[in-house]
């Protein structure tokens, strides 16, 4: 009995060391291959956390410096080195290479340093300039920006040349700059907006839009000193990137000292008794038919000087064109359901809109609306709602989920908007081309979060230029009735765009458009306005910018001053642009088959392809063969064949296509 | 006999112990080979998403493309960043095809030529019952381009069950639709669902308490190229130019000049044309029954 007994608990033994090495071979196996994986991802994670460790270390103030890692360095259990395959302050090529478990991971990477860049020391959009400088004047740029420069857009736009020849200006302001050791420069009109332009890093397509973002921009630690301002004393103004905003002439007879930005809304004067020290960007702005810019006293700016002159001819007005659907607007029906459409446009004719107001900032003649249009106020009607017949369809929404859009912002009018919602902490404000800010859906910063349509509160938009918004007289631009043209097109002719959309499918319920309109009744009037204001030019009436330098000015363009103002003003600031990536991974399994050069098998095992290269499955592997290790054999199905193999070689011939079991067996 | 009756009781005793070993070693054997096919069929689609992996993080963004292969197509500069999906004979769609250029060498970074890679999924014909419901295989077939062409069939990958790619824009929006991706998506995820070949033989409990269910292994991919503004490659431009067409393509394609043969081992035709002649626009690749062809 007590050999029965030994023979079973021997057999049983047997058997259970054979269920266990199995087993602990299949288990072994899965861990390593999970091993394996784990280690390939982690390498990944390694050599992206490498790379922007790197990438901070490199950011120098100028352009680029060495990241001076030295050798591997440790992290999350593996390591990653850093080489510095190229580096100039303005150019860098680096490779980061992560290593965790054998896998290894390489990011190679090349960045631009893209510098922030202002066009000038001193740079005058104006229509019109003269100068004078005293040879004591200094005027410093630098190797990218080394001139004064003059925008001619405004002169071309208002076609001066047939009144003040710009060979006069060239002469005038061209001899004051040399005096003043630099040049003029009158770089085409083309040259200053756009990617490409000359305002690109500050964001802004001219000096208009720059005076707007500063204006947009200021907060509640930001000086504002209404009227004309006469500074007798020593004062300080604003430090880091506070803006101060001088709303009127400004006359310096003391002393100035500031930091940030000064924006002047009028003619700035410095008296020979005056000074004025300023690090950052001096704006000054003015829409008079004069402006004058007299530094004589003390000035030492040290960043930039820009100068805006508004004096524009006056012509057309703001038209608004509402178009409504609370069904949806379609591209087909672009002016919407017009069959309610209100008065005075419901007289059976077929006007492509609901609501149209033209005129809208001067009519009614007894109380001008001005241009800041009211869709929405305290949860009511907006004070213009017959004009935009906005809450009467908001309410019509009820709970219906929608978003707030602002489209064709290219022609922004450089509005500006506030907006409220149920939820919202404080109402949202900012300008129209720079969207909806903190209210903006992650799709697109015109593009507001989605609400419920009654969970609005107040919306409004106010318009501060007519000019930078789309054009539309209809004596020009191949449309003899602009409104009727912006109605029958979906994409509104290019004028700017409100719109409420249906967030379920993204249909428009609600569009108001805004441009700069003039009938052909009204454009003889306006001719004969900017007749008369061309007669009094040539008559002599005083016009234009005057620039006077006195012997102790020095202006120095100095960007790390502007780049204080970057986050605020929203300038690019320095910028690394990222010129090309590429990525080299080599697998753990890979790691070891390169180790073990002494291995040898039945073919190349499925993974091991090389970079680039494809599954390695059906790529010639070697030729089928038992390879009788004396482990566990199995049967497969190979090429029609039979053959037993290994355990631990039945992936890599399932992987060649050979089946499990013998051949002919049905599954 | 009077041995065999002498021993009578340890020769049944022994007997049965023998037939337990031989059966505790096919069941060894059996389950071996079920946690092999297990482990091969997740190894396999391992393999081919590591590939898939390689080649995505590499994806070249379009001005690259335009540059390697100039422009292309009906609309000139269309971006071949493409997805097409199909509906199976179980009614669950899939991606049908997923194509990108790509660098073909890695290692060389931007001094790399660069490939458009199509990964190609058609059904094998085959099916597998999983949960009651038999799902079509499917398998697929890995082809890259290179300016001047040849396209190469460069690997098969099957037993897969579904194929299922997404593109996710910069602003996190999810493209799995057919259609031209455009710009160049920043992340991109893959999963692959693959199903285990079935063990011939299995003892009857096995059979009835083995459950054979799938491997699934997905990524998500991160394009760190996605955003590059140069790095163009270098071209051979002595060799011509075009890219060709796709199987559901929009519209016989006219690439603006260069010819591009077809190759490989599924026996496809040529397409593009020289020099800007009309040439064949049949797809290079296999005609599949692609239900999803309108974009």
């Amino acid at each position: 009995m007590r050999k029965y007994t030994l023979l079973i608990v021997l057999a049983a033994v047997v058997g259970g060391s054979l269920l266990t090495l199995n087993t602990r071979g299949t288990l072994g196996e899965m861990s390593s291959r999970h091993a394996d994986d784990q280690a390939d991802v982690v390498a990944r994670q390694i050599a992206e956390s490498g790379q922007s460790v790197v990438l901070s270390r490199m950011m120098g103030a100028g352009g680029f410096v060495n990241p001076s890692l030295g050798g591997p360095q440790p992290y999350d259990g593996g390591t990653f080195e850093v080489s510095v395959d190229a580096l100039t302050s303005d150019l860098a090529t680096i490779s980061v290479t992560g290593t965790y478990g054998g896998a290894v991971h390489t990011i190679r990477s090349t960045y631009e340093f893209d510098r922030m860049n202002v066009p000038g020391p001193l740079w005058l959009d104006v229509p019109y300039v003269t100068a004078s400088s005293a040879p004591g004047a200094r005027i410093v740029g630098d190797s990218e920006a080394p001139n004064v420069l003059f925008d001619r857009r405004k002169y071309d736009e208002l076609r001066l040349s047939t009144l003040l020849p710009l060979s006069g200006l060239t002469a005038s302001v061209g001899s004051a700059m040399v005096a003043a050791s630099t040049n003029l420069d009158i770089p085409a009109g083309n040259a200053w907006a756009g990617d490409t332009g000359l305002m690109e890093d500050l964001n802004v397509d001219d000096t208009e839009g720059l005076y707007q973002a500063a204006l947009a921009s200021m907060d509640a630690t930001d000086t504002r000193l209404v009227g004309d301002q006469t500074v007798t004393g020593n004062v300080t103004w604003g430090s880091g990137d506070e803006i101060t905003l001088v709303q009127g002439n400004l006359t310096i007879e003391g002393r100035v000292r500031g930091e940030g930005a000064l924006v002047v809304r009028g003619d700035l004067r410095v008296p020979a008794s005056g000074r004025l020290d300023w690090e950052g960007l001096v704006l000054v702005r003015d829409t008079t038919a004069v402006l004058d810019l007299e530094l004589e006293g003390t000035v030492n700016v040290t960043g930039a000087l820009a100068v805006a002159h508004q004096a524009l001819p006056p012509g057309g007005h703001l038209d608004v064109s509402v178009y409504r659907d609370a069904g949806g607007m379609a591209e087909t029906i672009p002016q919407g359901d017009v069959s309610a459409r209100v008065m005075p446009w419901n007289n059976g004719n077929p006007y492509p809109w609901h609501q149209h107001t033209h005129a809208f900032d001067v009519t009614p003649v007894g109380a001008e609306r001005g241009r800041h249009v009211y869709f929405m106020e305290g949860s009511g009607d907006g004070r213009h709602e017959w004009e935009t017949q906005f809450h009467d369809l908001v309410q019509s929404l009820g709970s219906e989920a929608v978003y707030l859009e602002f489209g064709n912002t290219g022609n922004h009018g450089y509005a500006r908007f506030e907006v409220d919602v149920d939820g919202l902490p404080d109402p949202v404000t900012g300008m129209v081309r720079d969207g909806f800010g903190g209210f903006a859906s992650a799709v697109s910063p015109t593009r507001s979060r989605t609400f419920p349509a009654d969970d609005l509160r107040a919306f409004d938009v106010n318009v501060l230029s007519l000019r930078a918004l789309r054009r539309a007289f209809d004596t020009v631009g191949g449309c003899d009735e602009w409104p009727i043209c912006v109605g029958y097109e979906w994409g509104r002719k290019g004028a700017l765009a409100f719109r409420v959309v249906r967030a379920s499918d993204n249909a428009r319920l609600y569009e108001a458009s805004f441009y700069w309109h003039m009938r052909p009744d009204e454009q003889a009037a306006h001719d004969a306005e900017e007749q008369a204001w061309r007669d009094a030019i040539m008559a002599g009436a005083a016009f234009g910018t005057h620039v006077t330098l006195g012997d102790k000015v020095d202006l120095r363009l100095d960007e790390t001053q502007i780049l204080e103002l970057a986050d605020k003003m929203g300038f690019d600031g320095n910028e690394v642009v990222h010129l090309a990536t590429s990525a080299f991974h080599q697998t753990s399994e890979e790691t070891r088959a390169e180790a073990s050069t002494s291995r040898t098998g039945p073919g190349s095992p499925p993974g091991a392809a090389g970079p680039g290269g494809g599954p390695s499955v059906g790529t010639g592997p070697g030729g089928p063969a038992a390879s009788g290790t004396g482990a566990t054999l199995v049967t497969l199905c190979y090429s029609g064949s039979d053959i037993q193999v290994s355990v631990a070689d039945v992936a890599t011939y399932m992987a060649m296509g050979a089946t499990s079991g013998a051949c002919g067996a049905g599954p | 006999m009077a041995f065999i009756l002498d021993n009578l009781t340890a020769i049944l005793v022994g007997t049965t112990l023998l037939v337990a070993l031989l059966f505790v070693q096919q069941r060894g054997q059996q389950s071996a080979i079920d946690a092999t096919t297990r482990y091969q069929s997740q190894r396999m689609t391992s393999a081919l998403a590591t590939t898939i992996e390689r080649d995505v993080e590499n994806i070249r963004t379009k001005d690259q493309t335009v540059a390697a292969f100039g422009p292309w197509g009906a609309t000139a500069s269309a971006y071949r960043f493409s997805l097409r999906r199909a509906t199976g004979t179980d009614g669950e769609s899939y991606t049908s095809q997923f194509s990108f250029p790509t660098l073909k060498d890695p290692a060389l970074g931007d001094a790399s030529p660069i490939l458009i890679v199509t990964y190609h999924v058609e059904p094998t014909g085959a099916t597998v019952r999983l949960d009651g419901v038999d799902r079509p295989m499917y398998q697929v077939t890995r082809y890259e381009f290179e300016r001047g062409g040849p396209v190469r069939a460069q690997g098969v990958t099957s037993g897969l069950v579904d194929f299922e790619v997404a593109a996710f824009a910069d602003d996190g929006s999810e493209i799995r639709s057919s259609g031209w991706i455009d710009p160049t998506p920043q992340r991109v995820q893959v999963e692959l669902v693959a199903a285990p070949d079935r063990p011939e033989a299995r003892t009857s409990d096995q059979a009835m308490t083995s459950t054979f269910g799938t491997s699934r292994h997905a990524r998500m991919i991160r394009v760190r190229g996605a955003t590059a503004q140069g790095g163009l490659p270098p071209v051979d431009t002595t060799l011509p130019a075009g890219i060709p067409d796709l199987p559901g393509d929009p519209a016989p394609s006219t690439p603006t000049g260069g010819t591009a043969s077809g190759g490989g081992s599924t026996g496809s035709t040529g397409g593009g044309s020289t020099g800007g002649s009309s040439g064949p626009a049949g797809p290079l690749y296999p005609t599949i029954s692609d239900s999803a062809s309108a974009f």
